[in-house]
């Protein structure tokens, strides 16, 4: 070891603001998984067509929450996938095929367990 | 030089993040509340210098929110920004005739947001 060489830094001293936002992340991941289950769910319903009103609504706004929170914590593409997902699931919408609600949802779990 | 602002969204994570983002980065003091009714209490309370406002909230909205301000003559001069989802910005034209400072897209770059809001108010 060189004792010339400079101590490295805490983690703290060099990028506080993105420890912060881990930490926040870490806080709200539970609540980000609820509403990627609740998609999934509808996925499911979906696939088995008796995807109800009430489930539709519901997963109209956890897509929506969750585009409006990935991206903020630096999941693009994430954001653009809820958006589809709550586009599917608006109300005057009913989908019908969930090939593409299952790709979406997947593919943002993979993000959301790997961020 | 230190400002107050705050943020009206129902979204935890939301308000959190924005309030994390402004107090470190910009330094400026934050308040948060839940709810378009919470917010107007809030801002007759505190007076902030501008008012971070989501549109999509249950029951009280952001542009009925934004409306109960105005009619407050206590409110009626803060600045407002509406903060709304990608898909809802073909709404623009909506909110642009409602007299609101400027309207931004979720999900906002938490780094960004700040110089944002500068740049809008005139502050920088």
């Amino acid at each position: 070891m060189n004792t010339s060489d400079p101590a490295p830094q805490p983690k703290e001293q060099v990028d506080p603001i993105s420890l912060a936002l881990d930490r926040l992340w870490a806080r709200f991941l539970p609540e980000i998984m609820q509403r990627i289950a609740v998609i999934e769910s509808a996925v499911d319903a979906v696939d088995s067509n008796c995807c109800t009103d009430d489930l539709r609504h519901q997963t109209h706004l956890a897509a929506h929450k969750l585009a409006g929170s990935l991206g903020t914590f630096g999941l693009p593409q994430g954001t653009e996938m809820a958006r589809f997902i709550e586009q599917a699931f608006a109300p005057a919408e009913n989908p019908t095929s969930a090939d593409s609600l299952r790709r979406w949802i997947k593919q943002i779990r993979v993000l959301v367990e790997n961020r | 030089m230190s400002r107050k602002i705050l943020i009206i969204d129902d979204e935890d994570d939301i308000r959190q993040v924005a309030a994390l983002s402004l107090e470190t980065i910009a330094g400026w003091d934050v308040i948060v509340a839940g709810s378009g009714a919470q917010g107007i209490q809030q801002a007759m309370e505190n007076l902030p210098d501008a008012i971070l406002l989501d549109v999509m909230m249950p029951g009280m909205d952001g542009p009925t929110t934004f409306r109960e301000l105005q009619k407050n003559p206590i409110t009626a001069n803060i600045p407002v920004i509406l903060l709304t989802a990608k898909v809802q910005s073909a709404d623009q034209s909506r909110f642009a005739g409602l007299g609101v400072r400027a309207v931004l897209t979720k999900p906002f770059d938490p780094l960004m947001l700040s110089d944002q809001m500068e740049r809008i108010l005139e502050w920088a």
